[in-house]
């Protein structure tokens, strides 16, 4: 295979090219590897090895079912929609906690507060993302997800909406509840942003 | 992050031959999931259509305005109905959920869609006398269907509630009292001296007869009103019945 050829190739392109041959589906894979395993630790408290097993799994069910691919959605929400079935899958036969969210010192969660303008207000813009790990740990993991892919994982609305199988209107809804509770939480916890 | 992952499942996906689920498997799963979303949104509707059937042929409305009316009313509901059309309505929405694009659109809009849906589906079915044709199936094929649901006979045979009926077995005008078996062969003396008798009742013998009145002791009814055992309806019904027989009949004679 020609790398400069499949770099073209949309990542749709390469799903249609990867049921004919799974050797295309290497450069597919290695296109969401990390964003895979990012999102998976994100959303769950398991450890890194764990994260890696769980992405395996995750790219190996989504080659079984490439066949089943729905052309009209985008590659990507199918397949983080596989690997949130998955992981909620995983939660269910491990019963692990879902409420503990893993932060990996990125600081993308000032996103969540800053978003939205009356929240602000009352919130120091140099919260840390820490402690925005920490707040989120008291929301609902729900909450926390659709926060997750919507302020990390830069998803918009349809995305979201194709991810989680939700109308679009509940996807805002959510979002703007999550926001809500957080700001609630924060009040009542008495939680300081200011570090 | 690991960059071998891709790698370690490209060559797991080599070593233990994995292979992508044949096409035709998913195809087969959505079209189960498409019939089955049509076989409840039928059902739902059949289930409705037999709820207008049985209402109609009930004639509840004669409850209405009468003493104790909404009680009568509400005991001759075909709940069996009312429980079959809840439950294929809420399959129908849980199973349209799970087809490709179900979840796109909000549950309240769903359920409405499907409620204009089962609705015009069931007065469809009542309109061209399906359920009208399933519920004589019912009544007569189905032994426990009685006691399941409310039919004419079991409704309009509740003496404490104030209702009779039978058949005329003699009556005297003289004393405005009559004789009369009802459908469980019992005997009753009726008094209908102070009744309102719709004209098209026959009390000759032998016909049958439905009664709005009060039992008075054992066996001892005084009647408020008598109407013909079968309404408006139930007479088109039995119309429809004869002539399709009669029909029928002639297509036979023409064979021969």
């Amino acid at each position: 295979m020609e790398n400069k050829n499949l770099k073209n190739k949309t990542d749709e392109e390469l799903a249609g090219l990867t049921k004919i041959n799974p050797d295309f589906y290497l450069p597919l894979m290695e296109r969401y590897e990390d964003k895979i395993l990012r999102y998976i630790r994100r959303i769950t408290n398991v450890p890194k090895e764990t994260a890696e097993d769980l992405g395996q799994e995750i790219f190996i069910k989504a080659y079984e079912n490439i066949n089943d691919f729905d052309e009209k959605l985008k590659f990507s929400s199918w397949l983080y929609r596989i690997a949130h079935n998955h992981v909620i899958s995983f939660w269910r036969k491990t019963k692990k906690e879902r409420n503990v969210f893993s932060w990996d010192g990125d600081e993308s969660f000032k996103n969540i507060l800053e978003s939205d303008h009356d929240m602000v207000k009352d919130l120091d813009r140099k919260i840390t993302a820490e402690k925005m790990a920490q707040v989120l740990e008291l929301t609902r993991p729900e909450y926390k997800e659709v926060l997750v892919l919507k302020y990390m994982e830069g998803k918009d609305y349809a995305e979201i909406s194709d991810i989680l199988r939700k109308p679009i209107g509940t996807i805002g809804t959510m979002i703007s509840r999550a926001k809500k509770d957080i700001q609630k939480k924060i009040k009542k916890n008495n939680i300081k942003l200011i570090p | 992050m690991n960059q071998a992952i891709s790698q370690k499942v490209l060559e797991k996906i080599k070593e233990e031959k994995v292979l992508p689920k044949p096409k035709w498997r998913f195809s087969l799963r959505r079209s189960l999931v498409g019939l089955a979303l049509l076989a409840f949104l039928t059902s739902g509707s059949l289930a409705f259509s037999l709820i207008v059937e049985l209402l109609d042929r009930l004639e509840t409305g004669n409850m209405m305005g009468r003493p104790n009316g909404f009680r009568l009313l509400f005991a001759g509901l075909p709940y069996f109905w009312f429980l079959l059309l809840a439950l294929a309505s809420f399959l129908a929405v849980f199973d349209f959920l799970r087809t490709r694009n179900g979840y796109r659109y909000r549950l309240k809009n769903i359920a409405l869609v499907f409620v204009v849906i089962i609705g015009s589906g069931g007065i469809v079915f009542y309109t061209l006398g399906v359920s009208d044709k399933m519920e004589d199936y019912l009544e007569k094929k189905i032994s426990f269907y009685e006691k399941i649901t409310r039919t004419p006979k079991t409704f309009w045979l509740q003496p404490d509630e104030g209702l009779l009926s039978g058949v005329v077995m003699k009556s005297d005008e003289k004393c405005h009292c009559l004789e009369m078996m009802d459908w469980n062969r019992e005997i009753w003396n009726v008094d209908y001296s102070k009744a309102d008798i719709r004209p098209k009742v026959n009390m000759a013998e032998g016909e049958a007869i439905k009664i709005i009145g009060e039992e008075l002791e054992k066996m001892h009814f005084e009647a408020q009103e008598i109407k013909p055992w079968m309404g408006k309806r139930m007479m088109k019904i039995m119309e429809n019945r004869e002539n399709s027989m009669e029909a029928e009949l002639m297509r036979r004679e023409t064979r021969r």
